[in-house]
């Protein structure tokens, strides 16, 4: 009787034993992986913003205060900069709510407020639906190509798709709203 | 198998040929059948997924087979759970740090590993009865076996499909893929075509016999 009470007392021990070593086993892994995939999304942002301003010569960090709900959208913004102080337009992180999680795109706006391109960063949609639109085939980014704000509502979305295009165009009207703010009013 | 004590040398030499021959996870048990499908569209994510799995079942297997008399049965799942999601998030961190092409376009399927259950089945088949060196040689072939079964699936659906063989144009400018293979449909036809074509084989072998 006594073995078997000791015994049971010793199951919460013993999985929080197993879960401790994962878990310190984890923190390990993460620290050594960690700047590396940093500086990986860091040179892909990088590069992705590039394409959407070939001429431009660097891209810096815009200081633009955003309302909370905007906040949301639009995780960070670049200006490229372009022959001395000119500014060839912005590039900005928008986040997305896809059908599984977070889709994290680039979307350049230049200086009239129309779309340079965009480009995709991260996602987590089911692959070979949702997924599907956000590759180069599916051919949804493509589409936001030269669209200003007005025109967003009436890029085709990807049939059976349906969702991941409407997370999309959502992300990219909203980014599209402030970037005509930040082209109103300056930073 | 009649000797109830075969040497150490015949015992690994059977565990071997079980999982990626006699005992094949996809072929012949037909375990983990989710990832099978949905990967095998091209070789590259084939290999990928299968090489994944295995790194994670040799170290689930190892650790699950050296804590076997630690773990009490009651909260042996859950412990087996841990250890096995604690592997597939190393490999996707690694991964995402140094393969990246291959975590982008195996995405969502990594974390899905940890469901995968050619895992959990050598974990609670093998590895809890077994010695450690022999359940990390378990998880090596049952991940190889898979391996192996992924990468013919994918082979066949990747050429048929689009084509292609690791992304190089194989079939000629005017060949028209036939797209069917590459969709879900195309899964579930090779993969029934290919279980077939191993039982013909492997009843055939027992006749001669």
């Amino acid at each position: 009787m006594l073995k078997q009470t000791s015994k049971s007392e010793m199951l919460p021990l013993k999985l929080t034993i197993i879960v401790s070593a994962v878990v310190l086993m984890l923190a390990i892994v993460n620290e050594l992986t960690f700047e590396t995939i940093a500086s990986n999304l860091a040179a892909k942002s990088n590069s992705a913003r590039q394409e959407l301003f070939v001429d431009s010569n660097g891209f810096s960090p815009v200081n633009f205060e955003l309302t909370a709900d905007e906040a949301k959208t639009v995780s960070e913004i670049y200006s490229a900069a372009g022959e001395g102080e000119d500014i060839l337009g912005y590039c900005m992180n928008v986040v997305c709510k896809g059908f599984g999680g977070d889709i994290v795109l680039i979307v350049g706006v230049d200086l009239d407020g129309s779309i340079t391109g965009v480009r995709l960063i991260s996602h987590a949609e089911t692959p070979s639906i949702g997924a599907s639109a956000l590759t180069e085939d599916g051919g949804l980014l493509t589409r936001f190509s030269g669209v200003t704000a007005s025109g967003v509502e009436n890029v085709e979305s990807v049939s059976g798709a349906t969702i991941t295009s409407s997370a999309v165009k959502e992300g990219i009207a909203k980014a599209l709203a402030v970037a005509q703010r930040l082209l109103k009013e300056g930073y | 198998m009649s000797d109830k004590k075969p040497s150490k040398g015949a015992f690994y030499l059977q565990i071997i040929k079980d999982g990626i021959i006699f005992k094949n996870p996809t072929f012949i048990q037909l375990l983990g059948m989710c990832p099978t499908l949905a990967v095998t569209t091209s070789v590259f994510n084939g290999i990928g997924m299968g090489l994944s799995a295995t790194f994670v079942l040799v170290f689930s297997n190892f650790f699950v087979s050296l804590l076997r008399k630690f773990i009490p049965s009651k909260i042996r799942i859950a412990s087996y759970i841990v250890i096995i999601a604690g592997f597939v998030t190393i490999v996707e961190m690694v991964m995402k740090a140094y393969l990246q092409s291959l975590s982008e376009s195996l995405g969502l399927f990594i974390p899905l590993i940890v469901v995968n259950c050619i895992i959990l089945a050598r974990a609670e088949s093998f590895a809890s009865k077994n010695e450690p060196i022999a359940s990390a040689l378990d998880g090596l072939a049952s991940g190889l076996g898979f391996t192996l079964a992924l990468t013919i699936i994918s082979a066949i659906r990747e050429l048929i499909g689009n084509g292609t063989l690791l992304g190089y144009n194989i079939m000629g400018e005017n060949f028209s893929p036939a797209l069917l293979i590459i969709l879900p449909a195309g899964g579930f036809l090779v993969l029934g075509f290919l279980i077939a074509l191993v039982q013909y084989i492997m009843q055939k072998g027992k006749g001669e016999k």
